[in-house]
């Protein structure tokens, strides 16, 4: 799912301000129904996260957090079973499992002597039931269960992706017969950074050799593709030379720019694969 | 000396005698002939001879050529001279030119300051040191001045008319001889000079635009000599030996005239009022300029006189007794295509009887003159002008003059234009690759710290930044480097604290440094040890197209003149202006170290010997490859000397040298006292003793090129200079014989030779000035007869690559054919080698012994490719058996460490001990085991040498030849093998040990159960099953609808929550793409389900009044989840989730209340044993401290009682609720 620039810039549009619901990503699947789903979330998940990296600070300040929390308590105080925390994280265009923790450090703050430590919090957002607060519980839990851009069970989906997409290229790789190093591998043999796959023999694909392919079970929109030029892609390049990345929820036309350079993006496993041929082996 | 160059053109000296003179200084008393005789009066002024010719041809040239392409000394930069005196001397302009050696002050003909043979002749007075600054004001140092940091040329802003062209960016300086920067007082102002015909050719840029059509460029007209005396008819006339001319008068009569002259040229041409073109019209206009007079054979002035000239010219040519030889070849190309010549006046033209003093007569009175001399001196030349490459023979065979001049010269050069196939092109444009990561020497196990590992992973990264955003921006014009990289670059190395560090950079840096740099343009040629371009070998014919096609589309480029100073083209700019950025004095001290190291190492390396056996078709293949290696290591070895040289001379270099003598004697103290950063002088010794010249020579010209002013004055490197200048000497081209040099290897150390001599900081006296110790020169070559120099490891492509100046012979003539043309230039610019190979053999490893002796002896009388197949072989297959023994024998040894580890800590616990202690108890016992090393390496080496050299070998290797090979390239494997394996097998088991125990150790960490054997899905399996993303996302939707807040309209269908159970039953077996952490989640997310089923709090699709799933249903989806807790799932399940307050209080949120399906489950647990019957009551007693509403608590107590009174029953009586709460009994009772 290749995109456009501009194609891209019509479906961001369509995101601004919009909650990370089920029922968002319901309207939105309505609204472009040629794109598939998968790039859709992903790009709806990205757009929001840029949205929440932008907004960040200003749901951090003090007075915002005792404002938030005052809210929930008098909501919660009102009606306990009504959806008190998910409604407020909507209603201030905050993630809502985000405000779940930003409502659970400050009540922790509150019940225990010493200031909540980040694991004790993290154990509590994947399992609510350790909350202390049996209502702060489930509005914590519905907050988590609600959100589709946050919280520990997208993370976990998006990691499970990333896996299948892992694996997919791992098979895909087997079936070619292209022999290659897997990040483990790598590790053991102390790389200092290792893409998913190195392949033992280079091939080239459109033209281009590739020493190296990346797996990225996501869009690859202008934001993410930068951050992984900078952090991964150009160390794969600046040791192991020219290499391969597939987007595999696709990604923006115009960001495969670096091809002559030595980065080339697909939105699929590549079909047109040379491989070095040996003079025996040839016809 | 005009007195000698005069008998000679009154013919009282033979040529032969008088260069014999010249040359032969020690010599020459042996000649008792009368010829000799009559020069040994003249003894002291022999070394004057040749400076004193190559400034009369300048100066008589400058005097008729009237574009006159007056030879630069060096490049066009170094015609800035004293910018101070605009209107300084009047000969300032011209003679900068004109005159390459001015004539001697008489007064200083000490040995000392005598011979003040000077390139750029801006020395008018008797010039001491002091004036030097003027002269050595080079483009070089060019960019001193405005900056703060020497060698900033590259990074000045370049102007929009020449991209990239850096030695146009450092060809300006100011130029005195151009009128608009300095104009002459009194002088037209420069909007006139549009008019004003340039009377010489700037030789720079030549490709870059028209210098014709550059009129800005100062002339001045030729004031010269006044007295036109000599004719034609004069010499014509005159028999050989007839009318003895006033012979030799005396030294101070002959000085005396000199002076004479000399002031009378100061009165005659003030650069105003000098007798400019302008104004005497014959001056055609600019374009008018631009097209040449036809030259005539027949109007030559005086052929005999030319002809004697041409002869002594040539012949002090062919002894090498001049500086630089393509200088002259130069020059003499001007010649030949010189244009018109200016009108002299007509004084001047008109024949003086009276003249006796041939001298006094100008030399070249017209073009025909010029032309004529110059086919004269080209055919002495020919020899040399037939090794130039194609395309330069081609321009010379095609040139009308030459054709009609010497019809024969231009048949031998056709013949050798057409046998020539030194064709020289373009190389792919540089793209950078970077150096790869080579876990031996680059992983965590070479840094001393975490830290240290982790600071060097970002700083590749940031170099490699470095280098992108370089290579994007550095032709945008006013990109600065240090404005855009600087302050990046110093924080980089900011963080290389430990000296490892610096030198894990350093192998970085130089690694690059070769990858991207090997040839002068930058174009990144095959590095060493590399393999060759994958692309290469996959469409060979698609690579030749486009490098043809980029020939064309490359923009023209000059070298900077037939002389241009050291510059760092292309990509070489980067890392010098990276070095410059850093400003690191560990850097550099670790750079140095490491340049030097290589550099010692490549040039020991050993090459090709020769071959016993020529006349075999395959010794050509093996003797490609031979030059192929050749040129890579040279070419690697200049640029290394190259940077190794900036980097050692970089804190010396200033903008010129001492003002005062007092200084530079304390300069030169203090100096003396440093060791050289490399022994060049003992590696230039033992490469003339090895007859390796060819090798050490070109990179030590690139080494001295790089020096400040004062190194040429240590003794060292004086001594240095001196070896040079006794080899440059001795290089006579027209000796071949047995054992010579190679023609093109002389050629070579010719050209980079003559290239230092003019290089801006090396003295100009220093050429003439060392002749006196010239006999000393006697090259020990008995260590070996056949070194590399007499071998053919040079061709056409190495050199011009080498030195790329030598082109400018080709664009001098090319621009003569493109003529009036508005093109500017199309020529090739620039030369990269298409070598593939890389190094293959280490050099021999030194055995011991008489067996090594008979190895050797057995070499002897092989070919080279048989030894460095063998020692080739040994190595691979020695470091091969390294490896081999890692992956074996200290593998099995790591796994019995590991399972030995296993059942420590079974016995112990969890724990195990310290770890340290235990590495020493599994160390003690295993590394015994070691020894195997030795006996397992020594079988390997010997079961796969003889194979590997069976294969590598020609077939037609006898076999006892092959036996003996095979067994030496086991002897040498095995020896490395077990040399290493026996100094380091221990360490190494450890090493491994080490790392699997503190792996196990971890291991034993928060989720053994994950690390262990999952089960797999059967062969069969197709892996269709859902993946676990989906089924996560899935379950999560049905979550997310169960807890709300929804539309009324949303909820699931029993259905689908049925076969979303049934999916993550497929998917679990399948388990392809299942990675634990998504298992954990399911496994919570399933029991969280369960907690909403029990809690009948699934929304369903359906009719408004059914929005509950049937009892039935509920309980048929609950079963599916236990059968998928105990069979499916691999990962704990979270059963204890079902019963913390949260869940169990969801039930709370029913009315009417059920618990039936909550006991129902309970049981199931029970009975399927995922839980234990105690964890379920302690569970429901924890229940009871949380806070519950009133009537909660007590039907929580009743199930709670319920669950302990039936333990044992197999089926439940779910009625029994009615008896504790029999008021709730129905509601509990529906089942």
């Amino acid at each position: 799912m290749i995109l456009t620039k501009a194609q891209y810039d019509e479906i961001a549009q369509c995101l601004v301000s919009v909650p990370p619901t089920r029922q968002s990503l319901r309207k939105l699947k309505q609204r472009f129904p040629s794109q598939s789903q998968a790039t859709l979330l992903s790009i709806f998940s990205q757009e929001y996260q840029k949205h929440i990296k932008r907004t960040h600070a200003k749901h951090h300040t003090s007075e915002a957090i005792e404002s938030y929390y005052q809210r929930y308590l008098n909501g919660v105080g009102k009606n306990g079973a009504a959806p008190v925390l998910l409604e407020l994280a909507n209603e201030v265009d905050y993630a809502p499992s985000l405000m779940a923790r930003i409502i659970l450090e400050r009540f922790l703050q509150e019940h225990e002597e010493a200031p909540p430590s980040k694991s004790v919090i993290n154990s509590m957002l994947r399992d609510p039931s350790q909350i202390p607060d049996g209502v702060l519980a489930n509005q914590v839990y519905q907050c988590i269960v609600n959100d589709c851009c946050y919280g520990p069970l997208v993370d976990c989906i998006k990691h499970a992706i990333g896996h299948e997409h892992e694996v997919l290229l791992r098979d895909l790789l087997l079936e070619k017969n292209l022999s290659f190093l897997d990040e483990d591998q790598l590790r053991a043999k102390g790389y200092d950074k290792t893409p998913d796959f190195i392949l033992q023999v280079p091939v080239a694909v459109e033209g281009h050799i590739i020493h190296w392919i990346e797996s990225k079970a996501s869009f690859g929109d202008e934001c993410s593709h930068h951050a992984y030029l900078h952090d991964q892609f150009w160390s794969y390049w600046n040791r192991f030379g020219p290499g391969l990345v597939i987007y595999w929820y696709g990604f923006i036309q115009e960001l495969d720019c670096n091809r002559e350079r030595g980065i080339l993006l697909h939105a699929c496993f590549p079909t047109d694969i040379v491989t070095l041929c040996h003079s025996t082996a040839s016809p | 000396m005009a007195a000698v160059l005069e008998s000679l053109l009154r013919e009282e000296l033979s040529v032969a005698t008088a260069v014999l003179w010249i040359a032969r200084s020690a010599q020459s008393s042996e000649d008792d002939s009368g010829e000799a005789a009559a020069l040994i009066s003249l003894r002291p002024l022999r070394k004057e001879f040749v400076p004193f010719l190559l400034n009369f041809l300048r100066e008589q040239s400058s005097r008729v050529l009237p574009q006159g392409p007056p030879t630069p000394a060096k490049a066009s930069g170094s015609s800035a001279a004293l910018p101070g005196r605009p209107g300084g001397p009047p000969r300032g302009g011209r003679g900068a030119r004109s005159q390459l050696f001015p004539p001697t002050e008489p007064s200083s003909a000490t040995a000392a300051e005598a011979p003040s043979a000077r390139r750029g002749g801006r020395r008018r007075g008797p010039g001491p040191a002091r004036e030097r600054g003027g002269r050595g004001s080079g483009a070089l140092e060019e960019g001193v001045s405005g900056e703060s940091l020497p060698w900033a040329g590259g990074r000045r802003p370049k102007s929009s008319g020449s991209p990239g062209s850096p030695s146009l960016a450092r060809s300006d300086p100011p130029n005195l001889s151009n009128l608009e920067e300095f104009p002459p007082v009194g002088s037209v102002p420069p909007g006139s000079a549009g008019t004003k015909p340039s009377r010489r050719i700037n030789p720079t840029p030549v490709s870059e635009e028209r210098s014709l059509s550059k009129p800005k460029t100062c002339f001045t007209s030729p004031p010269i000599n006044c007295v036109p005396s000599s004719q034609p008819s004069v010499l014509d006339t005159s028999p050989w030996g007839h009318g003895l001319p006033p012979g030799c008068r005396s030294l101070q009569e002959e000085r005396e005239m000199l002076r004479k002259e000399r002031s009378k040229l100061l009165q005659q041409s003030p650069a105003p009022a000098c007798p400019t073109p302008e104004s005497g019209c014959p001056h055609p206009s600019r374009t008018g300029n631009l097209t040449a007079e036809p030259a005539d054979p027949a109007r030559v002035s005086s052929r005999q006189r030319l002809e004697l000239v041409a002869l002594v010219y040539s012949s002090c040519i062919a002894e090498n007794l001049v500086p630089n030889l393509f200088l002259e070849l130069f020059f003499v190309l001007q010649l030949l295509t010189a244009r018109r010549m200016v009108a002299a006046k007509d004084s001047d033209l008109e024949p003086n009887p009276g003249a006796v003093d041939s001298l006094e007569s100008p030399l070249f009175q017209s073009v025909h003159d010029c032309v004529f001399f110059a086919v004269q001196v080209l055919e002495h030349q020919f020899h040399v002008l037939s090794h130039l490459d194609k395309g330069t023979l081609k321009l010379l065979a095609e040139n009308e003059r030459l054709l009609c001049f010497s019809p024969a010269l231009q048949g031998r050069l056709r013949a050798a234009y057409e046998g020539s196939v030194a064709k020289v092109s373009l190389a792919m444009p540089p793209s950078a690759q970077a150096v790869s990561f080579q876990p031996e020497t680059d992983n965590r196990a070479n840094f001393s710290s975490d830290r240290a590992f982790h600071t060097f992973k970002k700083q590749r990264d940031v170099f490699y930044e470095v280098l992108r955003e370089w290579e994007d921006r550095h032709e945008e014009p006013g990109w600065d480097f240090e404005k855009g990289l600087g302050s990046r670059i110093r924080a980089m190395m900011g963080q290389l604290s430990a000296a490892c560090s610096h030198s894990h950079f350093v192998r970085l840096f130089q690694k690059q440094l070769l990858q991207m740099c090997q040839s002068p343009g930058g174009a990144g040629g095959t590095v060493l040890g590399e393999a060759p371009d994958v692309l290469n070998m996959l469409g060979a014919d698609k690579l030749g197209r486009l490098r043809r096609l980029q020939e064309r589309l490359v923009a023209p480029q000059s070298s900077g003149g037939p002389c241009p100073p050291p510059t760092f083209p292309g990509c070489q700019g980067f890392f010098r202006d990276f070095i410059l950025s850093a400003s690191s004095f560990q850097f550099n001290q670790h750079l140095m170290d490491s340049l030097s190291l290589k550099i010692r190492e490549l040039n020991s390396l050993a090459l090709p010997q020769p071959e016993p056996s020529d006349e075999d078709g395959e010794s050509d293949v093996d003797w490609q490859g031979e030059r192929r290696q050749f040129a890579v290591v040279l070419l690697s070895l200049r640029l290394l000397a190259k940077f190794l040289g900036f980097v050692a001379f970089l804190p010396y270099r200033g903008p010129e040298p001492p003002p005062t003598r007092e200084l530079q004697d304390t300069i030169l103290a203090l100096r003396s006292q440093v060791p050289p950063v490399l022994d060049v002088r003992a590696l230039l010794q033992q490469g003339l003793r090895a007859r390796r010249a060819v090798l050490t020579v070109p990179w030590l010209v690139e080494f001295l090129s790089l020096a400040d002013h004062i190194v040429p004055m240590l003794d060292y490197y004086r001594s240095v200079f001196t070896l040079l200048l006794h080899l440059h000497r001795s290089l006579v081209l027209s000796k071949e014989s047995e054992g010579e040099m190679c023609f093109l290897n002389k050629l070579l150390l010719l050209a980079v030779l003559g290239w230092l001599f003019q290089i801006p900081t090396v003295p100009e006296d220093l050429f003439f000035l060392e002749e006196g110790q010239l006999d000393a020169f006697e090259v020990d070559t008995v260590a070996s007869e056949h070194g590399l120099d007499s071998m053919p490891v040079v061709d056409q492509h190495l050199l011009y690559t080498c030195c790329p100046y030598i082109g400018e012979l080709r664009k001098l003539l090319a621009s003569w054919v493109s003529g009036s043309s508005g093109r500017s230039g199309g020529f090739v610019r620039k030369i990269t080698p298409t070598t593939t190979t890389g190094l293959g053999a280490q050099p021999p490893r030194t055995t011991q012994g008489l067996q090594a002796q008979l190895a050797q002896a057995f070499f002897h009388n092989q070919p080279p490719s048989l030894r460095r197949t063998v020692e080739f072989v040994a190595e691979r297959i020695g470091s091969n058996c390294v490896k081999h023994i890692k992956a074996t024998l200290v593998a099995d040894l790591v796994r019995q460490a590991e399972s030995l580890l296993h059942e420590q800590l079974v016995t112990q616990g969890q724990e195990g001990g310290d770890p340290a202690q235990l590495l020493e108890i599994l160390c003690s016992r295993l590394c015994p085991h070691g020894a195997q090393a030795l006996t397992q390496g020594r079988e390997f080496c010997q079961k796969k040498s003889p194979g590997a050299v069976r294969a590598l070998l020609p077939e037609e290797t006898p076999a006892a030849v092959l036996s003996s090979a095979e067994n030496i390239a086991v002897g040498l494997a095995t020896e490395k093998a077990c040399a290493w394996l026996s100094a380091n097998v221990t360490a190494l088991i450890r090493r491994e040990v080490k790392a699997a125990v503190s792996r196990m150790l971890r291991a034993q960490g928060p989720e053994p159960a994950a690390r262990g054997e999952r089960r797999g899905c059967s062969r069969a399996c197709e892996h269709h099953a859902p993946l676990p993303s989906h089924l996560i996302s899935e379950i999560k939707d049905v979550l997310s609808l169960a807890v709300g807040p929804r539309d009324p309209e949303e909820g699931v269908s029993p259905e689908h929550l049925e076969q979303l159970l049934g999916q993550l039953g497929q998917m679990l077996q399948c388990r392809q793409f299942l990675c634990p952490p998504a298992e954990q989640h399911l496994a919570k997310c399933s029991v969280e389900l369960a907690s909403l089923l029990v809690a009948d709090q699934i929304p369903v699709l359906g009719p408004p009044a059914q929005h509950q799933l049937e009892r039935g249903q509920a309980r048929r989806l609950l079963l599916m989840l236990v059968s998928l807790w105990k069979d499916d799932f691999q990962v704990p399940v979270p059963l204890q989730l079902l019963l913390r307050p949260r869940n169990v209080g969801l039930l709370a949120a029913t009315r009417p209340r059920e618990w039936d399906l909550l006991l129902f489950l309970l049981r199931e647990l029970v009975e399927k044993g995922l839980m234990g019957r105690m964890e379920i009551e302690a569970c429901l007693g924890s229940l009871h401290e949380a806070q519950w509403p009133r009537d909660f608590s007590e039907e929580l107590e009743a199930l709670f009682n319920l669950f302990l009174a039936e333990p044992h029953v197999p089926q439940p009586q779910l009625r029994a609720c009615e008896l504790v709460q029999p008021n709730r009994g129905t509601v509990l009772a529906q089942s």
